[in-house]
């Protein structure tokens, strides 16, 4: 084995202890049970060089954040010990309750790399509770924006920027915590990859990171070569932008080109909205990422796999919006947009890929008031149903491709809020038939025992199911109701905020997977 | 009078070692007998005691039936009586996936262990103060098949049992029953369902195979044995037989004991337990074998404390041929030499992934090898990875077995020396065959143990 491929475990191993260091220090349930955070480490130049096997959605977004950061504080220019953060779509950021922290690594009285974290923060302001509001119409609704700043020095907080952090949140003591938990797991990063260059030599260790991208374009070159030169597109649609219901179209289409290389094009994509599902670029890198990953498995999910990539997203438009959209809802946009490109590959490379996944991941946020005047929040992500395939049905209740959100257990969710979850079950039927269904949606219904409760809820699929492939049915669609406590129903469209009362019940059914092949005689048609 | 002594019996893929340490820490005694030969641990325990004319004082046993069991699917199907309204969570699980490369994730829960048609939802509710707020309402339970066994998981009953207690109480007796308050009384439904699920599935295994083995040693007037755990600790039948879950892995965890114990002082070691059918990779740091809260068994992961060990799926059984027809052991071998050259490269692989995810650097780490084959293929393995010393114990053949003992045993060992074709000496125990390349240095020590150093 190589000395580079065993830095490349050494890395790989090293960015999924501090995902796990994340997971164990973290407090806001989004990021400690939904694993709502990455962590990834970087070259000075803010090239990707290994990541934790956890959140594509996160990892492949805080590329563009470490660029955002560098360019306003560059490497060479770091100290050991310092600290440097953004959440700002406008500087490679996602939304602004994912919060990216990065640390120098310093050896030989040089950055030789960077550690980064990224993870969701419970509540960054904003007008809703959990800082993800459905109908925001711009970026300042929605929190707190933390433009590239330095929130340590030589291992000092900055008091100054740590004031305003704490004085801008709905939930301070669960953000010191949790960028504490990010602190600690880029410091340990840091300790670690100090020793190694203390025994390989900083130079070793810059030529060797230099080779692992390389490698990693080489497979990405070689992958790509099996697809012939030619072209395709897939189109997908949200359910509105949370302030209209106009569908509201994403086209990707991927472009072999000679090299090889991969042209993605997201022309013919919706203009920007006024609503927040505008996704800022790093989604749709993540998403381009993911894709990568699929052509080149077997190659490092380092920067070297987008040494090929050419991506061009409109300005102006839902997947490249202007200053100042509103882009808190992106997770649809970015999840759909993968479906779109995954489509469009399958379009190229035939081969007997899955039924489309029910596409998208319910975020919600939640946050009330007990009977005794006790304040609580939380946010979770629920998943929808695989898509079948030519080996097996889909899975039920699966965080695919991008996403890979746990869910939030009753036990720890009913320690946080006066709710009671009346049931956790599959949605069923909801799966799309087929040789091979679909695999169901999930249904959770809620009830809250006092007070009150603001929810804001992001959801998608409730029109239309996902679809099937080669004869397969569409999955089941989504659907979001609150029942009375004098049995009266209110049902709410994908992106909804609203009032809960005491004794109401909330119920949340998520969309089904499509199914594969035609559906033998005698099944019946979900 | 006859010595008492500390008898212990680790049941391999391949092999059923036995030891036996006499407690004046004198020699102790050793068998070591193929598998197939020996498939009933009693009869084997008895005609070693009757052979070496021995009464031990205590026995431990460990097992790889329980893990077999589940890795191949041939524990029993189980029925879920869980609060009414979670009917569906071993489907759902957490919806992550452990690897989000993988294209093809494994369900969360194995299809064979709870088919949907034995999941039942009781009503009523305890609270997550612990408060019954909703009373149980036992009028919904069902009859269910005679002999089945039944894992009762209900919300928060790590808070408050007292609703598992309760059906507990109504199920006839004799139903073979895992209560999640006793198998794993930590938060997080799904975690503790599946621990409780998959300790109810081995109930009938362990009454049908490894309780006999305790009655057949207490009929032939020796002690009532004790069997191994995974975290290293062990228990009584009784005991395992309320609680069998962690008595997977037993037998790498005793290997586990054995490394962190040979590795001594040294910061980091890591331990190769290789034996016919599987190769064990177990991490020391400090001299205190690591630790883990996750037990990942094939495509299963759940909740058990564990030492950590990986097992890889390489033994030595498809080798022997290979490093018979290379000169590495005696006889005529019919397979390509070159298979060995394969296997150490895939093993390097292998243990140095494990040894740098968990931060453990093998060129800064002591390698510890045993089991029947681990000795033969050891300095190659470090000479790939980087290890500069190798620790071969007395008798390593049966490193696994002496981990089972609360202290370590004298081994007696005569290494007899020959020379390979290939430049290389071979020492032979009787127990394993150690291999010492050219440019590696061979020191035995007082205690019988092998030193390789790699030239410098």
């Amino acid at each position: 084995m190589s000395d580079n491929a065993i830095l490349r475990i050494a890395l790989e191993g090293l960015a999924d202890r501090m995902q796990d260091m994340l997971l164990a220090a973290a407090k806001s349930p989004v990021a400690r049970e939904g694993m709502d955070c990455a962590a990834a480490l970087f070259l000075p130049d803010g090239r990707v060089l290994a990541q934790a096997r956890s959140l594509p959605l996160l990892l492949g977004g805080m590329i563009p954040a470490v660029s955002g950061i560098l360019a306003r504080f560059p490497a060479a220019a770091m100290a050991e010990g310092d600290g440097f953060l953004t959440n700002d779509p406008w500087s490679g950021g996602t939304h602004l309750p994912d919060i990216i922290l990065i640390r120098p690594i310093i050896a030989e009285g040089r950055t030789v790399a960077l550690a980064g974290t990224i993870l969701h923060h419970q509540d960054v302001g904003g007008l809703a509770p959990g800082s993800i509001p459905p109908d925001a119409r711009d970026i300042f609704q929605e929190g707190l924006r933390l433009p590239p700043l330095q929130w340590r020095r030589g291992g000092a907080e900055d008091a100054g920027v740590a004031t305003i952090l704490l004085a801008n949140t709905r939930t301070p003591a669960m953000l010191r915590a949790d960028l504490d938990a990010q602190w600690a797991a880029v410091t340990q990063a840091a300790t670690e990859v100090s020793a190694l260059t203390t025994r390989i030599g900083a130079d070793a260790f810059t030529r060797r990171a230099e080779s692992l991208l390389a490698e990693a374009r080489d497979a990405l070159a070689t992958a790509l070569a099996a697809i012939p030169e030619a072209e395709a597109s897939a189109e997908v649609a949200l359910e509105g932008d949370g302030i209209t219901p106009d569908p509201v179209p994403i086209c990707a289409t991927i472009r072999r080109l000679p090299g090889p290389r991969l042209a993605v094009d997201f022309a013919g994509s919706a203009p920007q909205t006024a609503g927040p599902v505008n996704a800022a670029p790093s989604g749709l890198l993540a998403a381009c990422f993911a894709l990568l990953r699929r052509i080149a498995p077997d190659a490092a999910a380092n920067h070297g796999l987008l040494e090929l990539l050419d991506l061009e997203l409109p300005e102006g438009s839902v997947v490249n919006p202007r200053f100042p959209a509103a882009v808190n809802a992106r997770t649809a946009t970015v999840k759909l947009a993968t479906n779109a490109l995954l489509a469009a590959h399958a379009q190229l490379a035939p081969r007997r890929a899955r039924a489309s996944n029910a596409g998208v991941a319910v975020v919600l946020s939640a946050a009330g008031t007990d009977g005794d005047g006790r304040r609580w929040m939380f946010t979770e992500i629920l998943a929808g149903g695989e898509g079948g395939g030519p080996d097996r049905p889909g899975l039920h209740a699966l965080s695919a491709d991008v996403s890979n959100a746990r869910n939030l257990p009753a036990e720890v969710l009913e320690e946080i809020a006066p709710i009671r979850v009346e049931a956790f079950a599959r949605h069923a039927g909801s799966g799309g038939a087929g040789a091979q269904p679909g695999g169901d949606g999930v249904r959770r219904a809620y009830r809250l025992l006092s007070g009150t409760a603001e929810i804001s809820y992001r959801g998608e699929r409730h029109l239309a199911g996902a679809p099937g492939a080669l004869g397969g049915g569409a999955g089941g669609v989504a659907r979001l109701r609150i029942i009375a406590t004098d049995g009266t129903e209110r049902p709410f469209p994908s992106k909804a905020r609203f009032g809960w009362m005491a004794g109401e019940l909330l119920i949340i059914e998520t969309a089904g997977g499509g199914g594969w092949g035609p559906p033998s005689q005698g099944d019946s048609a979900t | 009078m006859t010595m008492r002594h500390a008898l212990v019996l680790d049941q391999g893929g391949s092999f059923l070692d036995v030891i036996a340490a006499p407690p004046d820490g004198g020699p102790a005694r050793i068998a070591k007998r193929p598998r197939a030969e020996a498939t009933d641990i009693a009869a084997a325990i008895i005609d070693f005691c009757q052979a070496e004319g021995i009464i031990p004082a205590s026995i431990t046993i460990a097992t790889t039936l329980p893990a077999n069991a589940l890795l191949t699917g041939t524990a029993s199907p189980v029925a879920l009586l869980t609060t009414a309204g979670f009917e569906d969570l071993p489907d759902l699980g957490r919806q992550s996936r452990r690897d989000p490369d993988a294209l093809d994730p494994p369900p969360p829960t194995p299809a064979w262990l709870s088919p949907p048609a034995l999941r039942f939802g009781i009503p009523g509710r305890i609270d997550a103060r612990g408060e019954e707020v909703v009373p149980l309402d036992l009028s919904t339970l069902p009859s269910l098949p005679a002999g089945l066994p039944v894992a009762l998981c209900l919300l928060f009953a790590h808070r408050n049992p007292v609703h598992e207690n309760r059906i507990a109480a109504r199920l006839p007796p004799g139903t073979p029953l895992s209560l999640s308050h006793r198998v794993d009384p930590e938060t997080r439904e799904f975690e503790r369902m599946l621990a409780t699920m998959l300790d109810a599935s081995l109930k009938p295994l362990v009454a049908t195979t490894l309780a006999p083995v305790a009655q057949a040693l207490v009929a032939a007037g020796l002690p009532e044995p004790r069997f191994a755990l995974a975290d290293g600790r062990a228990a009584t039948p009784g005991e395992a037989l309320a609680a069998p879950l962690p008595l997977v892995l037993s037998g790498p965890a005793a290997g586990a004991r054995a490394v962190a114990r040979w590795a001594g002082a040294v910061p980091f070691a890591i331990g190769l337990d290789m034996g016919g059918t599987t190769a064990e990779v177990s991490l020391v740091r400090d001299g205190a074998p690591l630790e883990t809260r996750t037990i990942r068994l094939g495509p299963m992961e759940f909740r058990c404390r564990a030492l950590d060990v990986e097992s890889i799926a390489i033994g030595g059984d498809a080798l022997t041929q290979a490093a018979r027809a290379a000169g590495w052991l005696p006889g005529a071998g019919t397979a390509d030499a070159e298979s060995l050259a394969v296997a150490e490269a895939m093993l390097a692989e292998s243990l140095r992934r494990i040894a740098l995810r968990r931060n453990i650097h093998p060129d800064l780490a002591l390698l510890v090898a045993g089991g029947g084959f681990g000795p033969l293929l050891a300095a190659g393995i470090a000479g790939i990875i980087g290890c500069p010393r190798v620790l071969i114990p007395p008798a390593p053949g049966l490193m696994a077995a002496s981990g089972l003992l609360d202290t370590p045993p004298r081994l007696p060992t005569t290494w007899n020396h020959r020379q390979g074709a290939d430049g290389a000496l071979l020492l032979d125990d009787g127990t394993a065959t150690a291999r010492v390349p050219p440019g590696w240095r061979v020191t035995p020590r007082d205690d019988g143990a092998l030193l390789l150093d790699a030239a410098a």
